[in-house]
């Protein structure tokens, strides 16, 4: 319990990752995240930044290392205990990932599905509790779209799924987020409100935040904390102050320009 | 046996489709011998040089070459012979495959890629100039075996006992049709209509045949007994009986086939050694029921549990679960992997995020597979009843028997109402929830 004595909620070890067919996609990745920091993940695309995110709920199997979520080697666990981490690990996703078809509070509910684990059949026959209904209609008043929730997840915008989704990880009431690129497809003014919730969630209920992100603009912004990527390897740590334009051209390359977004 | 660079392949497939077609081209030289040789040579040629031998006084050289060919009226090609053959054309395929102009990497390096620059798409076609040449001779040499394997027989056509035959049945069979041998007043019935027709092709074909010096035609004298009210009554029972006993293999298939479908599922299967080992039982289960054919579960089961509509249901339902698997498994593989990595990552057990990231994305697949398969069931239970599985086909088998050929008319034209009407049925609702 060293890890959580030192305020880290999150440790990497020398984490690798190698697809089956080949691509080394991490090649021993190691740093900590502070409990109630928000860091951001950056790097060109294909640098191992969502690899990285999925390696530590383990939705993607780490091929080396270690790491400690709240002083639990992750890596090590059985399933029944990766689900019970996994509560505690909420995941935005670039991609929203709702369920379509179904109403937004039905979406949001499901968040909760990890506590189904001991029901029979995994709570196949079971009603949503009436407390639980109560929690994710102020999850989404949280979000504010309260509004919405008897509507099909499909009818919503990008913008407004994506806070769902934000209101999906508050239900499960998490320690850590894990968002993966969440305003990647978002245009620029529904970004920042995205990013604003995720703000909140880390400010207000101590929610720690690994975030990828594309645009410094907004690293600068919200972020507490930086690591950097490159071809699967860190190649910087720090402040998101201390990222100046000779860093921003070690990370993305001599060609590259720095777009804002605001 | 490569495969030159300016024909569009997707970089990393390269060394595979070469490969293919280096096998596929060896093949097609081996296929292209066995059938060139046992067809062309063997089937065609040397009994024709046999006519020869024959004839009176017998030509000496066919004599020679049916003695040199070892072929007799009871001589038999050998499995050895085709041997030789397959390995002479496998020996030239290989020799052909190292050349990567033939007709095997030609198929292996069709891709849906674009040719970018104008120059290669001229390059490309006269690197495979070779290859069209083989695929043309490949396509002949196959129509040819396919004529003399069918045994195509324009002539028989037209011999007179056929048609005169033919004729009479479906004048037969068209006056089992409802109101087809109805007298109408004035004009008579619609079987006089048809057998008018009839009797003026008649008139047309003695008139060309005696120029011809063919036999003549008798013009078609027979007159019309529709069948009787009390004869539909008992066939519409029996048409119900195939309706309902397609609507219980269905029904009863629909929960199994659900269930299974998850196991059968690559998507939902990869995690662990067990469940990769269940998904390739439930693939081999599926595959070999699938492959046989329904009619041969019937008499399976009407040898069983003995000849009647439960035992075409159960046969029916057999074939249905494979076929609904098979479909509804390939629609679980389908599903947006989105909604799955998000329910996994909150922490939800393998039943729970099936039931709350899958199930929802394939009801509307599931509801227009199921609808078809009722529509499909309905269709070979009126076949299902040839064999003991009860239903109208049996009763269709039996009239034939009795060559009570009004009353397999009858029968048809239901079975024709039936489906027709299933097949619209299930086609509307299919498009009505896409």
């Amino acid at each position: 319990m060293t890890s959580v004595a030192h305020g880290n909620l999150v440790e990497l070890h020398d984490v690798e990752k190698v697809y089956p067919n080949g691509t080394r996609a991490l090649k021993g990745v190691s740093f900590d995240v502070k409990k109630g920091s928000f860091l951001a993940v950056i790097g060109l695309s294909g640098s191992g930044k969502s690899t990285l995110l999925r390696c530590i709920n383990r939705l993607h199997e780490p091929s080396g290392g270690r790491i400690l979520f709240d002083g639990t080697d992750v890596t090590r666990l059985d399933d029944a205990g990766l689900r019970r981490v996994r509560q505690q690990i909420g995941m935005v996703f670039q991609q929203f990932n709702l369920v379509k078809r179904r109403s937004v509070l039905t979406n949001v509910l499901s968040g909760r599905l990890g506590e189904w684990g001991g029901h029979t059949f995994g709570g196949l026959f079971d009603r949503w509790p009436k407390e639980w209904v109560e929690e994710a209609y102020e999850a989404l008043r949280l979000v504010g779209i309260a509004d919405k929730a008897l509507v099909r997840a499909d009818g919503l915008s990008g913008g407004q799924q994506q806070r769902v989704a934000i209101a999906r990880t508050i239900m499960q009431k998490p320690k850590l987020l894990l968002a993966d690129e969440p305003v990647a497809s978002l245009d620029p003014s529904t970004s920042n409100s995205v990013m604003n919730h995720l703000k909140m969630l880390n400010e207000q209920h101590g929610v720690t935040v690994i975030c990828n992100l594309h645009f410094l603009s907004l690293v600068r912004e919200y972020a507490t904390d930086v690591v950097a990527l490159r071809g699967g390897e860190k190649v910087f740590e720090g402040k998101p102050t201390d990222i100046t334009p000779q860093w921003f051209k070690d990370i993305y390359g001599e060609q590259a320009k720095e777009v804002e977004i605001h | 046996m490569r495969i030159p660079n300016f024909v569009p392949l997707v970089e990393s497939e390269r060394r595979g489709r070469e490969r293919a077609g280096f096998v596929i081209e060896v093949f097609a030289w081996a296929y292209a011998a066995v059938v060139a040789v046992r067809i062309l040579y063997w089937g065609i040629f040397l009994p024709r040089v046999e006519d020869f031998a024959y004839d009176e006084p017998p030509q000496q050289w066919a004599v020679d070459l049916l003695a040199w060919a070892g072929f007799g009226r009871y001589a038999e090609f050998s499995w050895a012979g085709l041997g030789w053959c397959f390995l002479a054309g496998a020996l030239v395929g290989v020799a052909m495959g190292f050349t990567g102009k033939g007709v095997g990497p030609w198929i292996a390096s069709l891709s849906k890629l674009q040719v970018n620059n104008p120059e290669d798409s001229i390059r490309i076609s006269k690197h495979w100039a070779w290859a069209r040449f083989e695929g043309v001779g490949l396509l002949v040499l196959t129509v040819v075996t396919g004529w003399v394997l069918t045994k195509i027989d324009l002539a028989s056509m037209f011999a007179a006992q056929g048609l005169q035959g033919a004729g009479r049945m479906l004048l037969q069979i068209s006056c089992g049709i409802p109101f087809v041998g109805a007298e109408m007043d004035g004009v008579g019935s619609l079987f006089s209509g048809i057998r008018w027709v009839l009797n003026v092709g008649v008139a047309g074909y003695n008139a060309v045949g005696g120029v011809l010096a063919w036999s003549p035609l008798e013009p078609f004298a027979q007159n019309c007994v529709p069948t009787d009210a009390e004869y539909y009554g008992m066939a519409l029972t029996k048409l119900a009986e195939s309706i309902y006993l397609a609507f219980m293999a269905t029904f009863f298939a629909v929960p199994i086939a659900f269930v299974a479908a998850f196991f059968a599922a690559r998507n939902l299967t990869r995690h662990s050694r067990t469940m990769r080992g269940v998904y390739v039982l439930a693939r081999v289960y599926i595959n070999v029921t699938r492959s046989i054919e329904p009619i041969i579960w019937a008499i399976l089961f009407a040898v069983w549990i003995g000849i009647g509509p439960f035992a075409g249901s159960i046969a029916l339902m057999i074939h249905s679960i494979a076929s609904l698997v098979k479909q509804y498994s390939e629609a679980i593989e389908s599903v947006d992997d989105g909604p799955i990595e998000a329910l996994q990552a909150t922490g939800a057990n393998r039943i729970a995020t099936a039931w709350f990231a899958v199930v929802p994305q394939v009801v509307l697949p599931y509801l227009a597979f199921t609808i078809y398969r009722w529509d499909i069931n309905v269709r070979m239970a009126t076949i299902i009843g040839l064999v003991g599985g009860g239903g109208i086909g049996g009763l269709l088998i039996q009239e034939q028997g009795l060559a009570n050929w009004s009353k397999v008319g009858t029968i048809a034209f239901l079975i024709f109402v039936v489906v027709w009407s299933m097949d619209f049925l299930s086609a509307r609702v299919r498009e009505a929830i896409q």
